[in-house]
């Protein structure tokens, strides 16, 4: 196994999560119609994170991006999901 | 909840010597906050919690992140902790949101939130007020390998360093 198929053996197995996601935000919007409007578009956006072609797209950066991370060439990037 | 933010200390200053480098450049973060945290699968032991903890993490480059947490768990009286690494897997240039997918080595102090194991997660992260830009909500699934048990949360947070 090459490590690019290892990465993305893992990637679709986190990308699987999705649908636990996607259960706990429509279990909110019916608790809370008013979120609706806000929650759609995430869950829309987790929808497409996760497509085969997305992951596939994917991989080889990450696997680029840790080269260089090994190699001391850091690019840090704030994210909002790193506080979660 | 002296261990709670030992822990959380302890994994900040991981992630601080992981990535000294990016202390300089600027994305290094550690926040408080609180989580509604749903336990499925088998022998689950609590089917929901409220938990009270923080969280340290420092972005490496645009697309990964090392990160980590600690929780205390009410319901239970639970000490929960991981660390791990995710992929930002939505537009990279947007720090108001992403989705992220990644995989964390998750355990705790007792029978209900164990075993320790590898759990790959997904989850993401939304700054909902541009006038609030300390407080992230989000949500988050981790599958644990071992354990066959998924965790999924709801979670607020301040963050408190941004460096």
């Amino acid at each position: 196994m090459t490590a690019l198929e290892a990465l993305l053996k893992i990637l679709g197995v986190a990308g699987a999560q999705v649908q636990n996601l996607d259960a706990v935000l429509a279990a909110l919007v019916t608790r809370f119609p008013d979120l609706k409007a806000d929650l759609d578009p995430i869950i829309a956006a987790l929808s497409q994170a996760v497509t085969p072609a997305a992951l596939a797209s994917l991989g080889p950066t990450v696997l680029s991006e840790a080269l260089a991370i090994a190699l001391g060439k850091v690019n840090p990037t704030p994210h909002a999901g790193d506080a979660i | 909840m002296l261990r709670i933010v030992s822990i959380a200390v302890l994994v900040a200053l991981g992630c601080t010597f992981l990535s000294g480098a990016s202390l300089a450049a600027g994305a290094f973060t550690l926040a408080a906050g609180a989580n509604g945290a749903w336990l499925q699968g088998p022998d689950a032991a609590f089917p929901q919690a409220l938990e009270a903890g923080a969280t340290a993490s420092s972005s490496l480059s645009p697309h990964i992140s090392l990160v980590g947490s600690g929780f205390y768990g009410f319901k239970e009286n639970y000490e929960r902790y991981s660390a791990g690494a995710r992929v930002t897997a939505t537009d990279v240039a947007d720090p108001n949101f992403n989705v992220y997918l990644g995989v964390q080595y998750r355990g705790g102090s007792k029978d209900s939130v164990r075993p320790n194991e590898w759990a790959p997660d997904a989850g993401f992260g939304w700054k909902p007020n541009k006038n609030w830009p300390r407080v992230i909500v989000g949500a988050d699934a981790g599958y644990g390998l071992q354990s066959n048990k998924v965790l999924a949360i709801v979670a607020l947070r301040y963050v408190l360093v941004a460096k």
